[in-house]
């Protein structure tokens, strides 16, 4: 059953507040889903087209916001994604990324996203396909969007890269998949929200495992919160080729807000303001 | 030798729990089971009309159960109690638990200043859907312990988030009281050893939290219907006299745990 008031409760608040993320059972229909995966396969066919054949790739990534993705870029201003995160960082806050991702790997180990931890940003994911513990599933540690926790697990080595060890599972005889977590389960139109400094990680993935972000930022407010926005800027170029990132994050027909949107216009005076559209479209990594 | 390994300290700091697998063999899981079943059948054969409560709590400290009177001093437990709270630890409590149905997300501590773990040794093999120890890990630290008694965990609203700890006979969950926890899907028959260790209070605050203990210790055992006394004449008379066990009783008496007519 779809949600008919896409609020969330202040106890989904609370959870989201405690426990560093928040899960959001069917969200979307499965004739939603079909559409999204639909417009998926079209896509993934045109980038793996435009991508060299030689490239050896875990990932593949490519933006929403484009013509091509007509529905999926639709959710972006769809009050089911946008009303929980006004609710959380702010009715200022601004939609900056978002993409549909293509996994290869078998394992996510356990990360973070951001290294800037003045100013909040929340993930939303969707995958595509069911995922099980075995078999893909996001992984979280609760409440370690904070310290001491969050150090403390940087301290365990948690977060090698792959095919390196970490001394605390070298020393223990664990793995990452030993680590005690929530393990997030979920069907296709289950979205999951996180704070981007939550640990997470995912094991058994396999071939096009297929999922859908939608990263919001809080308005910055703070000199500190500004300074952590031109860190990113400053980032954003490293990150787009880091991730092998197709296309343009920015496509110039969502920058031109055809109907008019009021909340996709701020979103893109803010976007410009603090220098996202000529970081992540063009690789400038200086605010303005 | 030390029972846990450093990465177990870690972990356990860590995330507020460890599972240690296969402590017990086949042949002492037999002997529990059968002191545990014939302890049962007494206190039940003693009960008006047989009544079976939701929550059977009986201390294993008197001399009908032998084995698990002495498992607070086995080293298996005590010394790891030790390597976990420091070497002054106190065993307070070793009792048998028959629960029936869910027990909702909780923590053990009762005081903030009064630092506990607990070792829960389950006689049948639990998964997630039948009564498994549920945690989350990393809630006993701040801010994060704090946080959570701010959220109603019973509301159908939501659904709490956690870590099944499933577990075989032979394997024992420890965890600190700060640690919250539940358990849900339980049979009408779900059988647990526990053994309860307090840190030796160290500053006036925990001092006090150990005096405040024993009136909160007092109310649970009362609550849990709790058959008999919690320490056995038998073991405070201490045949043995083993110096750990004696250490624990003096301190017990000193903070009141132990009352004088028990004694």
């Amino acid at each position: 059953m779809i949600q008919d008031n896409y609020r969330i409760s202040d106890q989904e608040i609370a959870l989201y507040k405690s426990f560093g993320f928040l899960v959001r059972r069917n969200v979307f229909t499965p004739e939603e889903m079909a559409k999204v995966n639909e417009e998926f396969d079209h896509r993934r066919a045109s980038v793996v087209a435009e991508i060299d054949p030689e490239e050896e790739r875990i990932f593949t990534q490519w933006p929403t916001r484009n013509p091509e993705t007509p529905f999926t870029a639709s959710l972006l201003e769809d009050p089911r994604i946008y009303v929980p995160m006004e609710q959380l960082l702010g009715e200022d806050s601004v939609l900056f990324q978002s993409n549909c991702n293509s996994y290869s790997w078998d394992v996510q180990n356990w990360h973070y996203d951001v290294g800037v931890t003045e100013i909040e940003m929340i993930k939303n994911v969707m995958y595509l396909q069911p995922t099980t513990a075995n078999n893909g599933a996001l992984r979280f540690i609760p409440g370690s969007n904070r310290n001491p926790l969050r150090d403390e697990l940087t301290n365990m080595q948690l977060a090698k890269p792959r095919d390196e060890i970490g001394v605390f599972y070298e020393a223990s005889g664990l793995s990452g998949e030993d680590i005690p977590c929530f393990i997030f389960e979920s069907q296709p139109g289950d979205v999951v929200a996180w704070n981007e400094l939550t640990w997470h990680a995912a094991f058994g993935g396999y071939k096009d495992r297929r999922s859908c972000t939608f990263n919001f930022i809080q308005h910055p407010k703070t000199s500190k919160q500004r300074a952590g926005v031109q860190d990113m800027v400053a980032g954003a170029a490293h990150s787009v080729k880091a991730q092998g990132t197709v296309g343009l994050q920015y496509h110039p027909t969502w920058l031109e807000n055809p109907n008019n949107n009021s909340r996709r216009a701020r979103w893109i005076k803010n976007l410009d303001e603090w220098g996202f559209i000529d970081a992540y479209n063009y690789g400038k990594t200086e605010t303005k | 030798m030390s029972m846990l390994t450093e990465q177990q300290i870690t972990f356990f700091n860590t995330f507020g729990f460890i599972i240690l697998r296969k402590v017990f063999s086949d042949e002492e899981l037999a002997i529990m089971d059968d002191e545990f079943e014939t302890s049962l059948k007494t206190i039940q054969g003693e009960r008006p009309d047989n009544e079976v409560p939701k929550h059977f709590n009986w201390s294993n400290l008197g001399p009908e159960t032998p084995f698990l009177s002495l498992l607070p001093e086995d080293p298996r437990i005590c010394e790891t109690a030790e390597q976990l709270f420091g070497e002054h630890v106190i065993a307070v409590s070793s009792n048998s638990n028959r629960r029936v149905g869910n027990t909702h997300w909780h923590t053990d501590q009762s005081h903030p200043h009064s630092y506990g773990l607990k070792f829960a040794a389950y006689l049948q093999p639990l998964n997630s859907d039948n009564g498994a120890f549920r945690v989350i890990p990393g809630s006993h630290k701040q801010p994060f312990n704090d946080k959570l008694k701010h959220i109603e965990m019973h509301s159908s609203e939501i659904t709490v988030p956690y870590y099944s700890c499933d577990s075989a006979p032979g394997d024992i969950v420890i965890f600190n009281f700060a640690t919250w926890h539940s358990s849900f899907g339980g049979s009408t028959n779900r059988r647990m050893c526990t053994i309860d260790f307090y840190k030796n209070p160290e500053t006036p605050e925990e001092v006090e939290g150990t005096y405040d203990q024993v009136i909160v210790d007092e109310k649970v055992y009362a609550k849990l219907r709790a058959y008999g006394s919690g320490f056995h004449p038998h073991w405070l008379a201490n045949p043995q006299n083993s110096p750990r066990r004696q250490r624990w009783i003096d301190w017990l008496r000193k903070y009141g745990f132990v009352k004088s007519e028990e004694a």
